[in-house]
């Protein structure tokens, strides 16, 4: 009967993957995968291209596999910790930044692969009431085709998007995205320039 | 180009990464996301794939390419001109441009200078092969 089937917990998978036991981790992407590549399609559908997404997810699984032995129980359940490794799978492959996985990082016994990188610029800020950022949101949106793709691809990777990516998927130099960069940056800066002048009645 | 434009990016990054969804996510909202998903589970192939490229460590990586469709600022009609320039059918042959090119090709094999007088470019000038060293 299969209610006498004994049911393999979080902590079961996480043991079995520590040991290195492919069957964890079968278990664990047959658990959790279509959840997690449906994050990944949710946040970065629209930054990622389709085999970049599937690099994604299996990036976050190998970090999974590889640092199962950091799972905390205390610091959330077993799916909170394998979202946040997703995106920061995803944020790494926007920024071409593999030296998280790389690196040795074995030997670092503080090291977790759902902490934030330290360089992540898109940390935790207490503006969540700040009008100006709906105004720039919007603002944006009116950016031309090009410079508007590689503000979202920035605040994306939480700092600079890697420019040889954007390059190849946009057909153009590295150049042309550092000038476009930089035209964006000054259009907005501008635009929030512009804002503050009026008075706030009228401001759209 | 602009210090006060990074600046200026510097400060509202931050901000507008968390507006849009981008700022890493806390335990809690991470619980919170992953209940919102839908539970499609993946195909039998998909997890063989997965685990295959994780415990080989060999991970594919993709190169970005851009998309089939993003070929708005190419003159298509100067290029369908010149494909129909480079491909004409046998029947649809053109009587002048075939003199054209029959006088072209017989200038080019034309040899008009005798051995040992350059031509106006100096080409053509030596009687015999250069020595190597020459």
């Amino acid at each position: 009967m299969a209610d006498d089937e004994p049911t393999v917990g979080d902590s079961d998978i996480v043991l079995m993957m520590a040991m290195q036991d492919r069957e964890g981790l079968c278990l664990l992407i047959e658990q959790y995968g279509g959840r997690l590549k449906a994050f990944l399609y949710k946040r970065f559908g629209g930054i990622l291209q389709e085999g970049e997404l599937a690099e994604a997810l299996n990036v976050a699984f190998y970090s999974i596999w590889r640092f199962a032995d950091r799972y905390d129980e205390s610091k959330g359940t077993l799916a909170s910790w394998c979202i946040r490794i997703a995106q920061n799978a995803a944020k790494d492959i926007i920024r071409r930044e593999t030296k998280y996985r790389d690196k040795n990082l074995e030997y670092d016994p503080n090291y977790d692969p759902a902490d934030p990188h330290e360089d992540d610029a898109a940390g935790r800020a207490d503006d969540a009431e700040d009008p100006t950022l709906d105004h720039l949101r919007q603002a944006i949106q009116k950016l031309p085709p090009l410079q508007k793709a590689i503000i979202e691809a920035d605040l994306a990777a939480g700092g600079l998007a890697d420019a040889g990516r954007l390059a190849e998927i946009h057909g153009t130099s590295i150049n042309s995205i550092y000038v476009s960069r930089a035209k964006a940056r000054e259009t907005l800066r501008k635009q929030v320039e512009r804002l503050s002048r009026q008075p706030a009645g009228k401001r759209r | 180009m602009n210090h006060e434009a990074d600046k200026f990016w510097q400060k509202v990054a931050k901000g507008l990464a968390r507006r849009s969804g981008y700022a890493p996510l806390t335990p809690e909202e991470a619980q919170k996301e992953f209940e919102s998903l839908p539970d499609t589970k993946l195909s039998e192939a998909e997890i063989d794939a997965i685990v295959d490229q994780v415990t080989s460590g060999e991970l594919a990586v993709w190169t970005p390419t851009p998309p089939a469709d993003d070929t708005t600022d190419f003159d298509r009609e100067a290029i369908e001109e010149d494909v129909l320039q480079l491909n004409r059918n046998e029947g649809q042959a053109d009587a002048e441009t075939d003199k054209l090119l029959d006088e072209l090709r017989r200038k080019a094999l034309e040899d008009g200078q005798a051995d040992g007088q350059e031509d106006s470019t100096g080409v053509g000038g030596d009687q015999e092969p250069p020595e190597h060293g020459d």
